[in-house]
């Protein structure tokens, strides 16, 4: 068989076995094992484990339960509730103002994790009751959410971009300061989109009372004071990122002990509860890791076959136009955001279009963040979009069509945040520069 | 099976723990006094390592790995099963494999001895110069073969027709 053939019963093979409804981490560890098997015999499984092996030594792999740590210990200590309460005295007047404190606590949210899941589920609980509450137009309070709860990935830190770093090997701290203002500019449109529709139609997001407004300045004070630490926290793990004070798994690792810290501050901290954060840690590992290794597997295997030379090849051959190639990267992300997760399209795509990438003259680090941008996109897009799942988990009563349906306006806004950075490199650009100097 | 496998990622979680306080020692350490230490780093990589892969075995248990269940969840309860079989199937393909290939691999970088009959493992080569690698390695097997046990006690189960249990979740 030739390896266009093969090429074919690859997609084929995982298509059907993913809509069976066989676990993702077993799709493409079968197929590679069955591959390494048919093509190599018995000594080709040997590639397999090693690169498995190699893979969970990377010592930057620890940074990811260390972030998840860090956020999970946030959350239980109620910061989130806290924050939203404080930001919402100040900007509940506005038209729309509860829906503007949402975007506004989701970024500051998405500093401290670097998922979507948690968040989402946090603003389900906190935000979406209130802001239902006060008559919000039902769609465009989901929307707030599930968009505002993905702005955790694109504000650093973010696990895919820990892992796109690791797979292109460039710089994870310049990753994550190109991130930064993109990831703003989303949440920057989010907000004017909300205070444009409440601002025409005031039905949609009526203010606050003023007597729900009105609370006493050392009540104010007290509520700031208690999320001081925490954002104290999540802002000095960046900076120390960024500074190069620590690498990113230690700084990480300082974020979680400090999060441990304000927790205890604010006497949220106990055993159980840690017991409860690490254990919620290894789930997440257990998940995403073993997703990668089967992947990664079937690459190394693919790529000893000639495969992903083959598929450079038909790639470079769609055409002479650069953009051209990269628009159709951009659409395979969109297309298969529609049904796998970031992690699959990953480590699926990214051997293949990096190297074709660099040859066109593009830079990585963009790159990076058009791939970052693509996975906003695919969180929300129905059927598979898991923040609609996350919400639907926070908010059983609502249906899932009502869901899915108020994706689309702010869809809308992340394919136009997606042409911005890809028509302007210098708007993800031009901060890393700033900071590191250089190109 | 399960509750020993669940009592290893718990035990494996507080790894996690450890390293959070090493990073910070080691961060102290060097700013604090000037003197880094040589084997934080290689501890952390090291416990990292074992979470991540005894990871999968649990939440094998727990029924945590992600599958697209909305093409499914509309099918006759045969097919489900059917389609739940295949699945295991897959699972015992790719981790057989991975255990098979990961005895070879561990076997060879922990039981190496020297011509005297001194045990010579495959060593990190850092100042530290611990036998690291070997034990990742034999981690790789352990947590494979454990992964692979509760995949295949699942087959039979779904083979013999017994509905799955309710997924054993710690509390």
């Amino acid at each position: 068989m030739d390896i266009a053939t093969i090429s074919l019963l690859i997609v084929i093979a995982m298509t059907v076995l993913l809509i069976m409804g066989v676990p993702v981490a077993f799709v493409s560890g079968s197929i590679a094992v069955v591959l390494a098997v048919s093509q190599f015999g018995l000594g080709g499984l040997f590639l397999i484990s090693s690169r498995t092996a190699e893979f969970v030594q990377s010592f930057t792999l620890i940074a990811v339960p260390m972030f998840v740590i860090m956020a999970a210990i946030m959350e239980r200590s109620g910061v989130a509730a806290d924050l939203y309460r404080a930001f919402h005295v100040l900007a509940g007047g506005l038209r729309g103002g509860l829906g503007v404190v949402t975007t506004f606590v989701a970024v500051i949210l998405g500093a401290t994790t670097g998922i979507i899941g948690g968040e989402i589920v946090l603003l389900g609980l906190i935000a979406l009751p209130q802001m239902l509450r006060l008559g919000y137009d039902k769609r465009l309070a989901i929307g707030t959410i599930t968009a505002g709860g993905s702005l955790g990935t694109m504000i650093p830190p973010s696990i895919i971009l820990i892992f796109y770093g690791l797979t292109a090997e460039v710089s994870i701290s310049h990753l994550f300061l190109a991130t930064l203002m993109p990831g703003l500019m989303l949440a920057g449109f989010y907000i004017a989109y909300i205070l444009i529709r409440c601002g025409l139609n005031p039905a949609m997001g009526p203010p606050l009372t003023t007597e729900e407004r009105d609370m006493p300045l050392s009540e104010k004070l007290k509520l700031f004071g208690g999320v001081a630490l925490p954002m104290l926290v999540a802002g000095g793990v960046l900076i120390s990122i960024y500074a190069g004070f620590a690498s990113i798994t230690e700084s990480a690792a300082l974020g979680a002990f400090g999060a441990a810290v304000a927790a205890w501050a604010r006497g949220k901290f106990s055993l159980a509860m840690m017991s409860d954060v690490l254990i919620q840690a290894l789930r997440t590992c257990g998940m995403v890791f073993w997703l990668v290794f089967g992947t990664n597997a079937l690459i190394g295997v693919y790529n000893l076959m000639g495969g992903i030379d083959f598929a450079r090849e038909v790639l470079g051959g769609v055409s002479d136009e650069p953009a051209v190639i990269l628009a159709v990267m951009i659409g395979v992300f969109i297309l298969l955001g529609f049904f796998i997760d970031w992690i699959g399209i990953l480590f699926l795509t990214m051997p293949i279009f990096l190297p074709t990438l660099t040859s066109l003259g593009y830079d990585p680090i963009w790159f990076g963040i058009v791939f970052n941008l693509s996975m906003q996109i695919a969180y929300l897009t129905p059927p598979f979009g898991p923040a609609c799942f996350y919400l639907k988990g926070a908010a059983p009563d609502m249906d899932l069509q009502d869901i899915f349906a108020a994706q689309w306006p702010f869809i809308g806004l992340q394919v136009l945040g997606l042409l911005v950075v890809v028509l302007w490199p210098d708007m993800s650009l031009w901060l890393p520069r700033l900071v590191y100097g250089g190109g | 099976m399960d509750r020993i496998i669940l009592a290893l990622g718990r035990l494996a979680s507080w790894g996690f723990a450890i390293i959070i306080l090493m990073m910070v020692y080691e961060v102290v350490a060097r700013y604090g006094f000037g003197a880094p230490t040589i084997w934080a780093h290689e501890i952390a990589g090291l416990l990292g390592a074992i979470a991540f892969l005894l990871a999968g075995a649990y939440c094998m248990v727990e029924d945590g790995h992600m599958r697209i269940t909305a093409f499914v969840d509309g099918m006759r309860a045969g097919t489900q099963r059917l389609f739940r079989i295949v699945g295991y199937v897959c699972g015992a393909i790719y981790l057989g494999g991975l255990a098979f290939s990961a005895f070879q691999i561990a076997n060879r970088a922990a039981f190496r001895f020297m011509d005297d009959g001194t045990w010579f493992p495959e060593r990190s080569g850092t100042s530290w110069n611990t036998p690291l690698p070997a034990y990742v390695k034999v981690a790789l097997f352990v947590g494979a073969a454990l992964f692979l046990l509760v995949v295949l006690r699942a087959l039979y189960r779904a083979l013999r027709g017994q509905d799955d249990d309710p997924p054993v979740r710690l509390p």
